[in-house]
């Protein structure tokens, strides 16, 4: 029992990143009917932003004015890249077949990642320790860990504040409204092509502060990192559906928790191929996912 | 039929000829180029002319790799005048295991079905991780040869040649049209009785035995193969490979394996220092292609019309 | 896809297509409801109704794009109701498309080709061989599908891309594809969208042309009161999902709930 309970939470704290980084898949497929592929290097620059970004300005001792700025840092260095990346690679294509896209989303998931090999160098680096752990209290027969707790946390605020900002704000509306209608948008004044940019900001900041997250618990970051997370984040958002926020929240959470089952309990060896067993699962049977629409094509 | 006589004596004169003539290195080089040659037609039949997104090829290949290897070993003993008949199996076996991904896969659309094969292609290395018996991670090893590079050369040079011929007599039939006709437009396809479904499938089985006849070949070229040697990074070089030559050119399938075999080898030869800039270029190169040039180098045009155009032959 | 004999029905002779109480649900909107009609073999059916009536639904449950939720649809001897697109044309329904679907990137003589194959008994050895069967099977092709398109004046445009073609001919060409399907029932969809008056007269006759040379039966969607009125046998009109009259367009016209349907429309 005491086991399940570690899985349990170790699959939620791992889920809340996989809820993370599935938004700005979803976000994007939403607004733009393509998987970003190159989302999961953005993850990875995020936790290599923030660490040379922690070099050079020093702040890389444990406190928490430190793992703020670690924050900051990561989220703007990955809103920049997921800005550049969509107005260099994404915007000349969107009036191509969608396979154009998709190709070249791969080309830039590529280019980062053997650019990131030969710029910061293939070997494992250590990410700055900007929290130091502490086993807090006993819940249920086992140490609950504060960096445990941090990652719950950080995670609960980023989601409470993307809710704020879709449910509650013009822009959030803006985006909505672009998702659903993108040929009626700019008749009503707004501007597509912000609203497009402000979602793979927003993305990109998500994923920039999931990596950070999983780098303080985690604290081995290497050019090839996003390969793992990336897949398991699409699945977990194709899962709860794509283009629903909720979706991929609950997606994230559950295939984490899923995750760390079939590890504690089964052959680790397999963990690979349990998001893909989901995934095509999820794709024969409900291809909406949980929580996704049937958008049917003209005829 | 005198076509069919002048073409294969060439062929065997030739590679007796280079057997002698060019080192070691170079010969490993020629039996890649028609490798990936095979490969990238493979893909362009499902993606090019079907238009139905595979990132799942090296799946496929690893299929046939795996299968034709176990057989020279397990099987036929080692002979290597036996891997031709292992090579046909490799093929087959990928074939039916294209079937049985087929099976649920073409109801969905364009990017779903990149992602499933993508899946797919990922589960097969996995399980192959786990198999202890062909070496798991450590991959397998001691796979039999052909002794001379002129035997070699001769039949993969034949291999190819089928294989091309196949793909563009299908390309120019009956069933070519009814796949342009399914990705000029679907619906307009399906009201005019044509079963899009069956004709996905079929188109996809065909790339499969084809992808399996690659990874054939593959495992007796290089002697040992491992399950990273299949990942989605090599499905990703395949797909560039069928992107530059155009999707839907079987020509320019064959020229743009010729460019993407010997880039990486000219480029090693670069005073770069330390740095492997050779990984940098394939994705530069797709993502330049995409933004400024999609429809590759031929389009879905044929080398024979490129030539008519520009009159350098008589039409 | 195999017909299975449980969907053999026996139909009253006369008739081409029973459509009996098809309905079909989307979300809360019930977007058919209980809709029947029946179309009688070489007459010239009509489906009319204002915008959002539910007509184009109705098609597309026919010819097999739309699985209805319930109801059921009788052809050519068969309950086709689940039956898929391509099923259904192979039992003989072809049909057009509102925005026309042609095969742009082909030429004309190409877009009528593809559909003159299906017919075909196709054998993979003969394409990879290049045997003789299949060299004559080509030519057999290529020259019905001239003599197809000389039939509608077309034939001078064979060799040229299909979207060069002016609008009207674009619309003849996706009825002659169409028609090299060897249907017997033909089923168009909105065919005058974009069509000036002596168009529209052409098309009439058009229509009256093809129905006799094949010996068709013709179901069409169509918003032009006057086309409609002049060229239908019998009309069916549709209100909001359902069907609220059936008869011949002398009677139709005159009737007060399909003015109201049409509230501010002249019908001539």
């Amino acid at each position: 029992m005491q086991e399940f309970f570690q899985h349990t939470l170790n699959g939620l704290s791992f889920g809340s990143i996989y809820a993370l980084v599935a938004l700005g898949y979803t976000m994007v497929y939403g607004i733009l009917g393509m998987i970003n592929f190159a989302h999961s290097e953005i993850y990875m620059m995020g936790a290599f932003m923030c660490f040379y970004l922690a070099r050079f300005f020093g702040f890389n001792t444990p406190s928490p004015m430190n793992f703020t700025l670690g924050l900051l840092g990561a989220g703007l260095a990955t809103a920049i890249i997921g800005f550049s990346v969509e107005k260099l690679a994404y915007k000349p294509l969107r009036n191509s077949p969608k396979m154009n896209s998709l190709i070249t989303a791969i080309g830039v998931s590529l280019l980062f990642q053997y650019g990131g090999q030969i710029i910061f160098g293939a070997d494992p680096k250590s990410f700055p320790t900007l929290i130091e752990d502490a086993a807090l209290f006993e819940l249920a027969g086992i140490q609950i860990h504060l960096i445990d707790l941090i990652i719950y946390g950080v995670s609960f605020a980023s989601l409470a504040a993307l809710s704020f900002i879709i449910l509650k704000t013009q822009t959030g509306r803006a985006m909505r409204a672009v998702s659903s209608r993108p040929d009626m948008t700019p008749l009503m004044g707004i501007d597509n092509n912000k609203i497009i940019s402000m979602t793979f900001i927003i993305g990109s900041v998500l994923a920039g502060i999931a990596a950070v997250l999983v780098s303080i618990k985690y604290p081995k970051i290497d050019p090839l990192m996003g390969n793992k997370i990336g897949m398991s984040a699409f699945v977990a958002a194709v899962f709860g559906g794509i283009g629903s926020l909720h979706g991929a929240v609950v997606g994230g959470l559950l295939l984490g928790l899923g995750e760390y089952y079939v590890l504690g309990y089964g052959a680790s060896t397999y963990r690979e191929a349990l998001s893909f067993c989901i995934l095509i699962l999820i794709l024969i049977y409900k291809p909406t996912g949980l929580f996704g629409s049937n958008k049917k094509e003209k005829i | 039929m005198k076509k069919l006589i002048i073409f294969l004596g060439s062929v065997i004169v030739l590679g007796i000829v280079l057997n002698f003539a060019l080192n070691s290195y170079i010969q490993a080089i020629v039996i890649s180029f028609m490798i990936n040659a095979i490969m990238a037609l493979s893909l362009n039949v499902i993606t090019g002319l079907a238009d139905q997104f595979s990132l799942g090829h090296a799946g496929l290949m690893a299929v046939g790799a795996y299968t034709s290897a176990i057989l020279s070993k397990e099987v036929f003993a080692d002979h290597w005048y036996l891997i031709p008949v292992t090579v046909l199996c490799a093929g087959l076996t990928a074939a039916i295991v294209g079937y049985l991904i087929s099976l649920p896969s073409f109801k969905l659309k364009g990017d779903y079905l990149a992602i499933v094969t993508l899946g797919m292609a990922e589960i097969v290395r996995v399980l192959l991780l786990n198999w202890n018996h062909v070496g798991g991670p450590r991959g397998y090893n001691g796979i039999i040869k052909f002794p001379e590079f002129s035997y070699a050369y001769i039949f993969v040079v034949t291999l190819l040649s089928l294989v091309f011929v196949a793909c563009y007599r299908l390309k120019y039939s009956w069933f070519g049209r009814n796949l342009w006709a399914l990705n000029e437009d679907d619906i307009a396809a399906e009201v005019m009785g044509l079963d899009l479904t069956k004709t996905k499938r079929q188109a996809f089985v065909i790339s499969s035995f084809m992808a399996g006849l690659g990874g054939g070949i593959y495992s007796h070229h290089l002697g040992y193969i491992s399950p990273n040697s299949f990942s989605f990074l090599v499905s990703t070089q395949i797909l560039i490979m069928a992107v530059l030559g155009g999707l839907g050119s079987m020509s320019g399938s064959v020229i743009a394996a010729l460019i993407l075999t010997i880039l990486p080898e000219a480029l090693r030869s670069l005073p770069t220092g330390s740095l492997d800039i050779r990984m940098i270029v394939f994705p530069i190169i797709l993502i330049a292609m995409m933004i400024l040039r999609p429809q590759g180098i031929f389009g879905r045009s044929e080398l024979i019309n490129f030539c008519k155009e520009k009159k350098w032959i008589k039409s | 896809m195999s017909l299975l004999d449980s969907n053999k029905t026996v139909m009253n002779d006369s008739l081409m297509m029973d459509v009996k109480n098809l309905s079909i649900q989307f979300g809360g909107l019930k977007a058919v409801d209980e809709v029947s009609f029946s179309i009688r073999k070489n007459e010239i059916f009509g489906l009319i109704g204002p915008n959002g009536a539910g007509k184009t639904t109705v098609f597309n449950m026919l010819s097999g794009f739309y699985q209805a939720d319930s109801g059921e649809i009788l052809f050519a001897n068969q309950n086709i109701t689940s039956l898929k697109p391509h099923a259904v044309n192979k039992l003989g329904a072809a049909r057009t498309f509102q925005n026309i679907r042609l095969f742009k990137g082909l030429t004309v003589l190409e877009n009528v080709v593809v559909a003159m194959q299906q017919k075909h008994e196709h054998m993979w050895h003969d394409s990879l061989l290049k045997t003789e069967k299949f060299h004559k099977l080509e030519k057999e092709l290529v020259e019905k599908s001239i003599d197809l398109l000389k039939i509608f004046n077309l034939d001078q445009f064979k060799n040229d891309q299909a979207d060069s073609l002016p609008y009207g001919s674009q619309r003849k060409l996706e009825i002659v594809r169409a028609l090299a399907t060897g249907p017997q029932l033909l089923m168009l969809d909105e065919p005058a969208a974009g069509m000036n008056l002596s168009e529209k007269a052409a098309l009439k006759d058009l229509i009256h042309f093809i129905k006799n040379k094949f010996n068709l039966t013709i179901l069409l969607i169509e918003h032009d009161m006057k086309l409609v009125m002049n060229i239908c046998d019998r009309i069916a009109v549709l209100h909001r999902g359902k069907k609220i009259a059936e008869g011949i367009p002398a009677d139709i016209k005159t009737l007060p709930v399909v003015i109201e349907a049409y509230l501010g429309k002249k019908v001539i």
